[in-house]
């Protein structure tokens, strides 16, 4: 594997906007944005787990009697990873966790928009768990999410496999 | 990868400590197994009346009779628990005028709705007060015979609206699950665009 700095002037080099704003800083903007963006969608579901229930009970992909444990979870692992994203605590297992978030609530939103499912994605809020949302756009915002979690967890990952070089 | 797991396990761990707690100390905390009651017909068992002599008509408020299928059963809120109720009751209800409520939103209705139901959409009407909701349903009989129902397959709305209606003083409410799917796919009437 290249040297982690190497890599990262390659880099500078080939975008020289990144000459600017350093990849680096690129990153920690990254962090930020999918950090607040996970704290700002938890709230409202730690504060009403049943109104989420109900949201993750009308994408129909788990047994009834299963709804709950996700909706008690997940609203927390939301909040967590989102806070250590950004504050720099377990810098690849926060990604890794965040990834897998919005691989699930990927699959999720097709296979409901596949079938024409018409609910409320119980994304952001959930003052209105009945009526339908653009799928489409959350399934938009999910994959920018998506791409932005693994360069975050890649740099990090790079980071840590040099840190561990260079000691 | 044993940092990835290490850093995975322990977020993990604080995650659910953090969930648990939190759920014992919310106001609006839910058990871990959620209760299906809601989405299951009652068992009641009517089959001794005769339905054609059932008086019901859900616009004469000045009438007290005890509407039929209300079951009685008070919850200890003090409402009386609306009745869950299957397609071959839901059309026992029709036959005998019962008020039909579609909980859906107004261009569900528009686009079809059973034959002579008004629509009350969910989304609207919980929105309101009390002292709104009493105002609005006024005209209707409290002992009249309601029936809420929505698509059906799972839909909520016409649980809650039920219950809504149940919460401000109505006796016989009862809750179609089949929704308007079921009845439709039966050919029973409907009114459609």
């Amino acid at each position: 594997m290249n040297d982690f700095n190497t890599n990262l002037e390659e880099k500078q080099n080939r975008l020289p906007i990144l000459k600017i704003i350093s990849y680096k800083n690129f990153i920690f903007l990254l962090r930020l944005i999918i950090g607040i963006v996970f704290i700002y969608a938890s709230h409202d579901k730690i504060i009403n787990p049943e109104e989420f229930a109900k949201a993750i009970k009308n994408y129909d992909m788990l047994p009834f009697s299963l709804i709950n444990i996700p909706a008690l979870i997940l609203p927390y692992l939301e909040i967590f990873t989102g806070i250590f994203l950004i504050i720099g605590k377990f810098k690849i297992g926060s990604p890794f966790l965040i990834g897998l978030m919005l691989v699930f609530f990927l699959v999720g939103l097709i296979q409901a928009y596949a079938r024409g499912l018409d609910i409320n994605c119980g994304c952001f809020s959930l003052d209105n768990p009945n009526a339908s949302s653009d799928i489409l756009m959350r399934i938009f915002e999910d994959i920018l999410m998506l791409i932005a979690v693994i360069l975050i967890f890649i740099y990090n990952y790079k980071e840590k496999l040099s840190g561990i070089k260079n000691s | 990868m044993k940092k990835l797991l290490k850093e995975s396990v322990i977020i993990l761990i604080i995650v659910i400590i953090f969930a648990f707690f939190g759920n014992l100390v919310n106001p609006k905390g839910i058990p871990l197994i959620p209760d299906d009651s809601r989405y299951k017909i009652d068992s009641v068992t009517n089959n001794n009346i005769d339905y054609s002599k059932v008086w019901n008509d859900p616009y004469d408020t000045t009438n007290n009779k005890v509407a039929i299928l209300s079951g009685g059963e008070k919850t200890k809120e003090g409402y009386i628990k609306p009745q869950n109720i299957n397609l071959t009751q839901a059309k026992t209800l029709f036959d005998i005028n019962g008020l039909f409520i579609d909980g859906r939103n107004r261009e569900e209705y528009e686009k079809g709705h059973i034959k002579g139901a008004i629509n009350i959409p969910y989304e609207e009407f919980t929105k309101l007060t009390i002292e709104e909701k009493k105002e609005m349903m006024k005209k209707y009989n409290k002992n009249g015979v309601i029936v809420c129902y929505c698509d059906g397959g799972g839909c909520d709305v016409s649980i809650d609206l039920g219950y809504e209606f149940a919460k401000i003083g109505f006796n016989s409410v009862n809750i179609y699950l089949g929704g308007y799917a079921e009845w439709k796919s039966k050919g029973y009437p409907v009114e459609e665009k």
